[in-house]
């Protein structure tokens, strides 16, 4: 539960950065996405319930932003990170120095 | 819990299923609401943006004396046209013409920008009287776009650059008209400008109110670069725009 909620607050966070933050930093008009860029680390580091929450909210506040249809974000958030997620467990083998 | 999502999950998928429907259906109001809600926090998170913008920012001294010397230029001019006001308004009142209308401006600040588009958020929205189509300029008289989608308290801001945007514009000096489009990420080109006119590299774009949606002669770039061809009627170039997203706080509406 606690963790549930330190995941919905930083990703609203990470979420405000992007689209109030982020534009200042673009290169020739290009915008990282910050967004996504923390759920394929959170896809490497953390469980499934907790990657969910991340990319439900952080889809949820993109979807505030974005002109595309309510939801999309949330879709694409879920998508890619189950995505990061089965190429990581399954095709990546990340280095352990422990 | 987990058990219960593993039982139930074509009830779990459903319910998320139709609570992405039912916010799609009212997502304006729940953009609306959410975006007013957030942004005192966003507007500052801009302003640190603009900052740390400012500070990275160098200008060299080459660059800082010749722009001292464009100031004192500038200045002569700024007097000579002062007087040419001065005369204006004494004929006008001479002739009985009407005075020339000042702007009524809605002070708006950024609060953040559409993820995928040249589109910005702005801190003002319906309850403050902005409208669909209205013209935003900076507080240097430069045009930044147009007002889009309006909420309650916050409303979207079409910049000129946005893509599959188009609008009317002249060479300033000149009555060469042609028209903008915006192809997005902040990038523009100048079309439909006849093959008989000239166009030069560093010509001044500014605003036409042919096409109705911004008024007469506000700044909008400078030409960067030219393509003409002959097999075609026109020709039309690269604009650089004045406004710059990085080192905008604040803009204004025009309510008139």
């Amino acid at each position: 539960m606690k963790s549930g909620i330190v995941v919905i607050v930083s990703f609203c966070i990470i979420s405000l950065m992007q689209v109030s933050f982020l534009p200042h930093l673009s290169i020739a008009g290009w915008t990282p996405n910050i967004v996504l860029l923390f759920l394929l680390i959170m896809a490497s580091f953390t469980s499934v319930k907790i990657g969910i929450e991340a990319a439900l909210t952080g889809g949820f506040f993109l979807d505030l932003y974005s002109y595309l249809p309510f939801g999309s974000w949330i879709v694409i958030s879920l998508v890619f990170f189950i995505t990061a997620r089965y190429i990581l467990r399954n095709y990546v083998r990340l280095p352990q120095y422990i | 819990m987990h058990t219960f999502f593993i039982k139930y999950k074509l009830i779990v998928l459903l319910f998320f299923v139709s609570a992405v429907l039912i916010l799609s259906v009212s997502s304006g109001s729940v953009r609306g609401t959410f975006t007013s809600l957030f942004s005192p926090m966003q507007s500052l998170i801009w302003k640190s943006g603009t900052t740390i913008t400012d500070s990275f920012s160098e200008v060299s001294r080459e660059r800082v004396q010749e722009l001292v010397e464009e100031n004192f230029a500038l200045r002569g001019k700024l007097l000579s046209f002062e007087e040419m006001a001065k005369e204006n308004e004494r004929l006008r009142e001479a002739l009985g013409a009407l005075p020339k209308k000042e702007f009524d401006l809605l002070f708006s600040e950024i609060i953040g920008k559409e993820v995928e588009r040249d589109v910005l958020m702005l801190n003002k929205g319906a309850k403050e009287g902005v409208r669909q189509g209205m013209p935003v300029i900076t507080q240097g008289r430069v045009a930044v776009g147009t007002i889009g989608e309006v909420f309650l308290h916050t409303a979207k801001l079409h910049l000129l650059s946005l893509k599959g945007g188009a609008s009317d514009v002249k060479v300033q000096g000149r009555e060469v008209v042609g028209v903008l489009r915006g192809i997005g990420r902040y990038r523009a080109l100048l079309d439909l400008i006849p093959q008989e006119e000239e166009l030069k590299e560093g010509d001044v774009i500014v605003t036409s109110s042919l096409g109705g949606l911004l008024p007469d002669d506000l700044l909008i770039g400078e030409v960067t670069s030219i393509e003409k061809s002959d097999l075609t009627a026109f020709q039309g170039g690269n604009v650089e725009l004045f406004f710059q997203v990085k080192k905008e706080n604040s803009l204004f509406i025009l309510r008139n």
